[in-house]
């Protein structure tokens, strides 16, 4: 045993050894009634802590589909692909990484019965000490809410806001936030992380507005609906022209991931949504 | 993908179901109570689910668990620490426990030690688990505690230390522990 490669310090003879505690403890272990790993409870339960990477401000009824066993989301910093071809002779500053003010994209939008709607996302670069964690921290707060506990959870991870906005002038709502971490791991094939939500933040029904990630290899991604109509989304390559009502996979500035939306026709919701190719 | 995802689902499955025993006896003995354990190895698990297309193919998948384990243990008593510590010194555990009588049970035994076990701060628990019952080396434990190799020392001495003040520790020795 490990544990007796120690020295029992302070021992006298007749003292209880550490062996002797390792037996005990093994002994008090014996008492923990086993019974079956609830193995599906633990994937429920892992589901649900995937789930809340989706904060929906409203809370409205979220329906979130991924791949079991994946997380989506691709590394940081660094994790971008485009930054392979980033050439320079020293590091990029704070500023050239969006560490204090995020790039911003708008992922889709629309008029929906004469009522403009937008998806839009911030990607906030990765602070590289504490000073920048502590001033992106402190930006963030015009979001009335941050992905992580502390600043020092955001040092060397980059971070995102997904909003959505709803008629003309509406403020847009958070509808995801969170940071992109080494752990997630990176997206490819069709991994697929999404959520249908009502297209207006302050409804709690019908789920006809699909968010989701991709990787940035998935060139169609397809949203099915309850009808049984379906609706499919391609890639588009980075800087693409946004048209109303044109939806599509789109590369993210800063995103180590794709984006896309869905949206379903009037009549129907969602019922699925999967990457075709 | 499709394949590959699949496995991985198995991969986990298989996982869950081989580590849940020792996984159970690991958590008994940190949190001393039944129900506490299973919640601590399901949340661990859960945390492991999602994470698990990294974890399962790094080369040591028990180490993230642990490490998931003990952080979890140890943010759950985060922030009962002060009061857990407050009331209690050696003495006073050793008061706690000293009602233990010389004809005691197996089951008193362990109940008399996790008792013990439970009125250790935190960290010393965590550290005397890993140590004596996981049976890691003190660099191995460092790692899943996230502390230094001096601060498991430190923790796993003063909770042995404590341990070996419960009275009748001595005839729980001859009486009980694995096959005696």
């Amino acid at each position: 045993m490990s544990a007796d490669r120690e020295t029992n310090h302070g021992m006298s003879s007749h003292d209880i050894s550490n062996t002797d505690i390792a037996l005990l403890l093994a002994d008090a272990a014996d008492g923990a009634e086993i019974g079956i790993a609830p193995y599906q409870a633990v994937i429920r339960g892992g589901r649900r802590r995937r789930a809340r990477r989706w904060v929906v401000a409203t809370a409205t009824a979220l329906v979130l589909v991924g791949s079991a066993g994946t997380l989506a989301l691709a590394g940081l910093p660094g994790g971008d692909g485009s930054r392979g071809s980033h050439v320079a002779t020293q590091p990029p500053s704070a500023q050239d990484e969006h560490v204090f003010v995020p790039q911003r994209s708008t992922i889709a939008t629309g008029n929906d019965h004469g009522k403009e709607w937008s998806v839009t996302i911030d990607v906030w670069g990765a602070p590289r000490n504490a000073a920048e964690a502590q001033v992106q921290w402190e930006a963030m707060a015009t979001y009335g809410n941050r992905p992580v506990d502390k600043p020092s959870e955001l040092i060397g991870k980059k971070a995102f806001f997904v909003a959505r906005a709803y008629g003309a002038g509406a403020e847009p709502q958070i509808t995801m936030l969170d940071v992109f971490t080494k752990e997630d791991g990176s997206m490819t094939g069709t991994d697929i992380e999404a959520a249908a939500l009502p297209l207006d933040p302050d409804a709690e029904a019908p789920n006809r507005l699909v968010i989701g990630q991709v990787g940035k290899t998935a060139r169609t991604v397809t949203c099915t609906w309850q009808n049984g109509t379906m609706t499919d989304v391609r890639k588009v390559p980075a800087g693409y022209d946004i048209n109303t009502d044109d939806e599509a996979i789109r590369p993210v500035d800063g995103s180590p991931v794709n984006w896309f939306v869905c949206l379903a026709p009037d009549d129907t919701v969602f019922k699925a949504v999967h990457v075709a190719e | 993908m499709g394949d590959r995802k699949a496995a991985r689902d198995t991969e986990f499955q298989s996982f869950v179901i081989g580590r849940w025993p020792r996984l159970m006896r690991t958590a008994f003995l940190l949190t001393g109570e039944q129900h506490a354990a299973e919640d601590l190895v399901q949340s661990t698990l859960e945390q492991v689910y999602v994470a698990w297309r990294r974890v399962g193919s790094a080369d040591d998948p028990e180490a993230y668990v642990r490490r998931v384990m003990i952080n979890a243990h140890a943010r759950k008593h985060r922030r009962r620490l002060k009061e857990f510590l407050a009331p209690k010194d050696d003495s006073g555990l050793a008061r706690e426990v000293a009602d233990t009588d010389d004809r005691i049970g197996r089951a008193e035994d362990r109940s008399s030690l996790l008792s013990a076990l439970t009125q250790l701060p935190p960290r010393q628990r965590e550290a005397v688990v890993l140590r004596y019952w996981e049976d890691l080396t003190e660099t191995q434990t460092a790692e899943a505690m996230g502390c230094s190799v001096g601060a498991v020392k430190s923790n796993a001495a003063k909770g042995i230390a404590k341990l070996r003040a419960i009275p009748g520790l001595a005839e729980m020795v001859t009486q009980g522990g694995r096959g005696r």
